[in-house]
Formats: structure tokens, C-alpha cells, sequence
């Protein structure tokens, strides 16, 4: 049972809350928001119409608390910059939900120029990804009719469930000697798959189309 | 402005407490049936640290880790490939990456296998190689020959594994020209320190950096972590895998003494230096041979998990960019104070200064862009050139990531070119459609590689916290070993860098 939240709601241009208590939410009202967001515990973010900036200050959402959800709905984020995961970043163990947000792709110097993890529950529903999204480590996420315009790359032990939608890019795994990336697809069209003949990842399940491997 | 939902900032010194290696993760070992790699490389699965591993192997004897702890012989492709010479040439599989070991002399490379095959030539001693295929005492690998790549026969006892080999930047169906040679001697790292790092022509600088943070923070971390077996003269390297919710499973990975070598038979191209301490080139073999490749790891990485898997504790991450200016200092202060090993990358762009470099008329337009260092380049699809008096529309280049040249588009325009490396701009506007001026003509474009020459930081490259200087400057440790930062201030930090891990390594029972 989720608690009852009063968001605190922000106008396009107006600085973002310094911080905030666990479990707050806030509804970011349609416009352009300039800021960056650091979630280190539960929080929502509500943004129908409304685009988060970060001007390259970092990742625009980095999500880095170990216990908790970040739910995000509605939003477009842009103009991150991370070393992974420009605009969505997870290196917390906590859980992820993106809803009917608009992830565009940043800077990131080592993957993910979009979505990067490595560690986490990331679940992105009927989001588009206008970019790369790279899991690793052990990120685990699951994407439900999603459309990734660019690359997903999956390495090291990340586990990812694809449910319709589509990958524009190439589905890309690769694992090392100890361990391999698992995909489980679900009527996900594809573009391209790569599995990386020496260390490959188990790819399960059925593409709506079937890409040459 | 950044939002920092919604718990306090941590200070690097709550990175929380020491996790003792634990058990494998439920999700730690996906299946990976039908994969290349043998069963036996796989780690210790079902262990619980060195004790629970040293019960499953059930035996005191042979060489042990400094808790006494035997090294699992029986793990590590190169142990298990070197004892029964009759079932080595049956284990090479296709795609296995590897050398041509003549102790000191060429290998004789044949066109079939057997010694009344014609001779294709001979290469020289650690050639780097990849299988083909195996049968009986020979094994049939492609290999660089003459400056060609070609498909031919060695013996089985010529053939060892290695850690795959980077390509040829000129040719990608070449492999770069890195033999392997043999490394004596140096065999118990016994006060490693981060100085002893020294990146070479492998792109994995968040490995190197991240060796350098931890030997700073625990030089026995380091130490206890190489175990040499004089019996077989190998070394055996512990590292550690991550699982879900935090726990670390130990892995070892066995590795010889032959490393790649750039020019001179004693100069590594990778990790290390002549006369340098070895450790950093065993650990980055091992480090190699675990992620699949010199090749793999040259991609690049995350200092993060690096630190990680080398200290066997979990790191924690921060978003510089979430930091306020009067934060830094204190943060990295804390950190020294606690002992952490301390991770921070740069940014791989900047923007460069607004210039109106382009001269002409008459609708061409050409100039060279000003850089701020000889090793700075325009960073493709960044650039724009604008008119301040509105005669013409924006240019802009639609270049991406490893493009050397690309084109300039605009409404006005009819033709326009950028070199990215030379930094070279020429522009030729529609017939009656010109700036008034070549000077009204702006130029804006971010640029990589030497964010800023007067304090020596360079872009897209990882580095190792030092310590704090005097009260308000930062010193860090280049991997490369040479090009030294100077001390940086809190805000200079907050410019250049864009990534920032600290890791709790253990001290480890030889640490003072």
C-alpha cells in the first residue's frame, strides 16, 4: 500500500528542492526544468509535459540509494553527462520505474550515452530511449514496450527481461569467463543481435522479428 | 541546480562496514551453458570465502594465499592447460587467444600439421596468435606473419594461452604488434604503492587508477591479493565478483610471467615499466584474462566496480556534479582521514572558448581552430558557427564519435568541411549568401583531450586520489605514470570531473 503524497510541485524554471525527505514526491509542472536530480531514497517524480535538463551537471537522474523506489512518470530527460548512464545512471541496489518518459542520450565517456546500471531494478514502461542503454554489473531490468533507438548492451551478470516494444539498435552481450548476461525476449522486435562468440550471454525466449545473430 | 533526493549526502567515511566475503548471490551465476570458456574457470561457486574454499578443495597442500588458504590449482586455464601435455591440444577451442612461446627462439609456422607440410616462415618468439582449430600435437592458429595475417600449423608445446590481444588501429584485421616475453623475478609485491602504476598503450586507465587508489589506501590489499607458485612460476590473482545486494564471491585467475611488449623484449606495453615494480602487469594479465581480453578491457570501464572487485568491497559512486563547491574539500578530507581508496574520472569533453578564427570572402571562409594543447581536437557534432549580425543561418558539423573528417550543413551553405584532428574549418556559402564580414562569423565546438595544460588534466581519463594539499587543493596520481596534475582547487574539481567512486578497502593483515 503506497502511502498518500502531497507533491511538492515545481514551476519550469525554478530551482529544484535541495533535498527532500524519503518518500516525498514531486510534480514537475510541463516546461523546461533545469537541474539534475540525486536519489539516494524512495521518492516520485511526476512530469507530464515537463523536460529535465541537466545542461551536462552530471547524470540528469542518478539513482544511488540502496533500499526504495525512484518512480518517474511522464518526464523527458536530457543533457546528462556521466561516465555511464548520461541521463537515467542506477549504481544503487534500489528499484527504478520509469513511465511514459522520454530518455534522451547524454555524454557518457564508458556506455549508456541514455541508461546505464550497474546494480539496481530498473523497469522502464512504454518509455522511448533515444540512445544507448548499457547494463552491468549486476543490474537487473525489465523494459515493457519500450522503443530503444540506439544499442542495449548487456555485459558482465546484468539480466534484462525485453516485453514488446522494439530495439533499433543491436542487442549486444557480452559476458566474461565467470559469469554471462541473460536476455529473456518477449515479443520485442529487433534489429540486430550480437552475442559475443567467446563469452557469450543467454539470450532466451522470441523476437517478433528475427535478426540475423 | 541539482536536487539531492532525499537522504543526507554520505560523507565518504559512512562507505558503510567491510562486507566479509560472502556466499554467491541467488542471481550470481546466470547459466552459461554452451559458453567458450571450461567449466573450471568459473570461480569458487558454493564457496564462502577462502576457509569455505580451502574445505572444498580438501587439501593443505601446495602454495597458499597469506591467510593460508590454498590456491585452487585446479582453477585457471593456464594451470590446468600446462599439466598433461596429451589433453592440452584437445582443450584449445576455436577463438582461444594466445602466444607462440619459442623460449628465445622463432616458432616454425607450417601449412598443415604435420612436419612434412610445407613451411609458410617463422615468427618471432611470443606471437601473439588465436586458434583456429586442434588436432593431436598441432594446432592450427591465425597469426601475424610478414605483416599478414595468415592461417597456419604450430606444435601444441608452442601455443599458450593468453589474454586476447588488441587490434591494429590501422588494419582491425591485424593484431597490434605486441609479443609477449617472459618477465623474471619480482614475485612478492611486498609494500605496493600507487606510484608503482604505469598505464601503457591499453585504454584502461579505470583499472590502473583503480589499482593505484586501493594500493594507496592498503598496500596489503595488494599484496595478499598475487600469490606466485614457484613450483609452476605462476602467478594466481584474487579477485572478486559482485553479486546482487552487495556480496563479493572470490575468483582467481592463474596467469604465467609472459606479458606484451612494446619495442624493447624488457619494456611492457601495458602495465608497467622497465625496472618498475610487476605487480600492476600481473594484475592487469590476470585482470585481462578474467574479463576476456587486453581487447576488453581497453574498452574501457568503471572505477567503481573495478576498486571492487580488486579490495573485494563494495564502492560507492557519487555525481560530482551533485556537489556544491564548499562540500569538496571536506569530502575528500574524510576520505583520507578514513582510509578510503578513491576513484575520480574526467570528463571527455569541454567547452572550448568562442573564437572567430575564419578569414575570406566572397563566400568561402576557411581558418584553423585555436586548441588549448597540441593533443585537443574538436569533438565531432559539436561544433557551430554562427553570424552576430544574422546574415546567414547557423552551420554545424553532423560528425560522430571517431569520424576524422566530417561535413558542415546549414541552411546557407553550400559545401564546408571540419578535420576534428587537425582542427581545420572550411566553409562555402550559397551564391548570394555571405556574412558581411569573416569576423562576424563565431565559432563554438567542444573539444577533447587536454581539458586544461596548466594544471595537466586530461579528458576521458581515470585517476587516483592522492591527498588533500594544504587546505583547499587536490592532488591526484595519473596512471600513465608521467603527466602529473598539479594540486587542484574545489572548483576546478567540480569543472573537469565527472565521476567519483570511493571504496572501504580492507587494510589486511600485513598493513600497519
Amino acid at each position: 500500500m503506497h502511502p498518500i503524497l502531497t507533491p511538492l510541485r515545481v514551476e519550469p524554471g525554478a530551482d529544484l528542492p535541495e533535498s527532500l525527505p524519503a518518500d516525498s514526491a514531486v510534480l514537475l509542472l510541463p516546461g523546461a526544468h533545469r537541474g539534475a536530480l540525486f536519489v539516494e531514497a524512495a521518492l516520485q517524480v511526476d512530469g507530464a509535459g515537463a523536460t529535465l535538463d541537466a545542461h551536462g551537471r552530471g547524470a540528469t537522474v542518478h539513482a544511488a540509494g540502496d533500499e526504495g523506489l525512484l518512480r518517474i512518470v511522464g518526464l523527458r530527460l536530457r543533457g546528462g553527462r556521466s561516465e555511464l548512464g548520461a541521463c537515467l545512471r542506477v549504481d544503487g541496489d534500489m528499484g527504478v520505474e520509469a513511465e511514459g518518459c522520454v530518455i534522451e542520450a547524454g555524454l557518457a565517456g564508458q556506455g549508456g550515452d541514455a541508461v546505464g546500471a550497474l546494480r539496481g531494478r530498473l523497469r522502464l514502461v512504454g518509455c522511448q530511449v533515444l540512445g544507448e542503454l548499457m547494463l552491468t554489473g549486476v543490474a537487473e531490468a525489465e523494459l515493457v514496450n519500450c522503443v530503444v533507438e540506439g544499442d542495449l548492451k548487456l555485459r558482465e551478470g546484468a539480466s534484462l527481461r525485453l516485453v514488446g516494444g522494439a530495439v533499433r539498435g543491436t542487442l549486444d552481450l557480452r559476458g566474461t569467463t565467470t559469469r554471462a548476461p541473460t536476455c529473456t525476449v518477449e515479443g520485442t522486435a529487433l534489429a540486430a543481435l550480437r552475442n559475443d562468440p567467446r563469452l557469450p550471454g543467454l539470450v532466451m525466449g522470441v523476437s517478433a522479428t528475427v535478426p540475423g545473430a | 541546480m541539482s536536487a539531492r533526493a532525499l537522504s543526507p549526502q554520505r560523507s565518504p567515511a559512512s562507505n558503510g562496514p567491510v562486507r566479509a566475503p560472502a556466499g554467491p548471490a541467488s542471481s550470481a551465476g546466470p547459466a552459461i551453458s554452451g559458453r567458450g570458456a571450461p567449466s573450471a574457470q568459473r570461480g569458487a561457486e558454493g564457496s564462502v570465502g577462502n576457509a569455505a574454499l580451502a574445505a572444498e578443495l580438501g587439501s593443505g597442500a601446495g602454495p597458499t594465499f597469506d591467510d593460508g588458504t590454498p590456491i585452487p590449482q585446479h582453477r585457471g586455464p593456464e594451470v590446468t592447460a600446462g599439466f598433461d601435455p596429451a589433453n592440452r591440444a584437445a582443450r584449445f577451442e576455436a577463438g582461444e587467444k594466445g602466444a607462440l612461446i619459442g623460449k628465445g627462439t622463432d616458432v616454425l609456422v607450417r601449412s598443415g600439421q604435420t612436419s612434412r607440410s610445407r613451411e609458410l616462415g617463422r615468427v618471432p618468439d611470443g606471437t601473439p596468435c588465436e586458434v583456429i582449430s586442434s588436432k593431436g600435437a598441432a594446432v592450427q592458429v591465425r597469426v601475424r606473419l610478414n605483416n599478414k595475417m595468415v592461417v597456419g600449423w604450430v606444435e601444441a608445446a608452442s601455443f599458450s594461452v593468453q589474454p586476447g590481444m588488441i587490434k591494429s588501429d590501422e588494419d582491425p584485421a591485424l593484431t597490434a604488434d605486441f609479443p609477449f616475453a617472459f618477465f623474471g623475478g619480482d614475485h612478492d609485491p611486498t609494500a605496493p604503492k600507487g606510484t608503482d602504476t604505469a598505464q601503457g598503450a591499453l585504454g584502461d586507465c579505470f583499472f590502473i587508477a583503480s589499482m593505484a587508489a586501493v594500493a594507496n589506501a592498503s598496500p596489503a590489499a595488494i599484496s595478499e591479493a598475487i600469490t606466485y607458485d614457484k613450483a609452476t612460476g605462476k602467478y594466481t590473482v584474487r579477485f572478486y565478483e559482485e553479486g546482487r545486494g552487495g556480496s563479493m564471491k572470490p575468483v582467481y585467475i592463474t596467469v604465467d610471467a609472459y606479458l606484451p611488449t612494446s619495442g624493447a623484449r624488457n619494456d611492457p606495453a601495458f602495465a608497467g615499466e622497465p625496472g618498475q615494480p610487476l605487480w600492476p602487469a600481473i594484475m592487469e594479465k590476470a585482470y585481462a584474462q578474467w574479463k576476456g581480453g587486453y581487447d576488453v578491457i581497453g574498452e574501457g570501464g568503471v572505477g567503481d566496480t573495478a576498486m571492487a572487485e580488486i579490495s573485494g568491497v563494495r564502492s560507492r559512486s557519487k555525481n560530482p556534479a551533485s556537489m556544491k563547491e564548499s562540500e569538496v574539500i571536506p569530502y575528500f578530507e574524510a576520505a583520507q582521514k578514513s582510509g578510503l581508496a578513491v576513484y575520480a574520472g574526467v570528463r571527455n569533453t569541454s567547452q572550448g572558448a568562442v573564437q572567430q578564427p575564419l578569414t575570406g570572402g566572397s563566400g568561402k571562409y576557411s581558418g584553423q581552430l585555436r586548441q588549448n594543447h597540441a593533443w585537443s581536437e574538436v569533438e565531432p557534432g559539436t561544433l557551430r558557427v554562427t553570424d552576430g549580425k544574422g546574415r546567414v543561418q547557423p552551420a554545424y558539423d553532423e560528425g560522430e564519435e571517431g569520424d576524422k573528417t566530417g561535413a558542415m550543413k546549414g541552411k546557407d551553405l553550400s559545401g564546408g568541411s571540419i578535420d576534428y584532428k587537425g582542427s581545420r574549418l572550411d566553409l562555402q556559402y550559397r551564391s548570394g549568401k555571405q556574412p558581411e564580414s569573416a569576423s562576424d562569423l563565431s565559432v563554438q565546438f567542444e573539444f577533447h583531450g587536454m581539458m586544461d595544460p596548466a594544471k595537466v588534466i586530461i579528458g576521458n581519463h581515470g585517476y587516483a586520489f592522492e591527498r588533500v594539499v594544504g587546505k583547499d587543493q587536490l592532488q591526484f596520481y595519473n596512471p600513465w605514470g608521467s603527466y602529473q596534475p598539479k594540486p587542484i582547487t574545489a572548483a576546478e574539481f567540480l569543472r573537469y570531473f565527472d565521476a567519483l567512486s570511493t571504496n572501504a578497502v580492507p587494510k589486511g593483515k600485513t598493513s600497519a
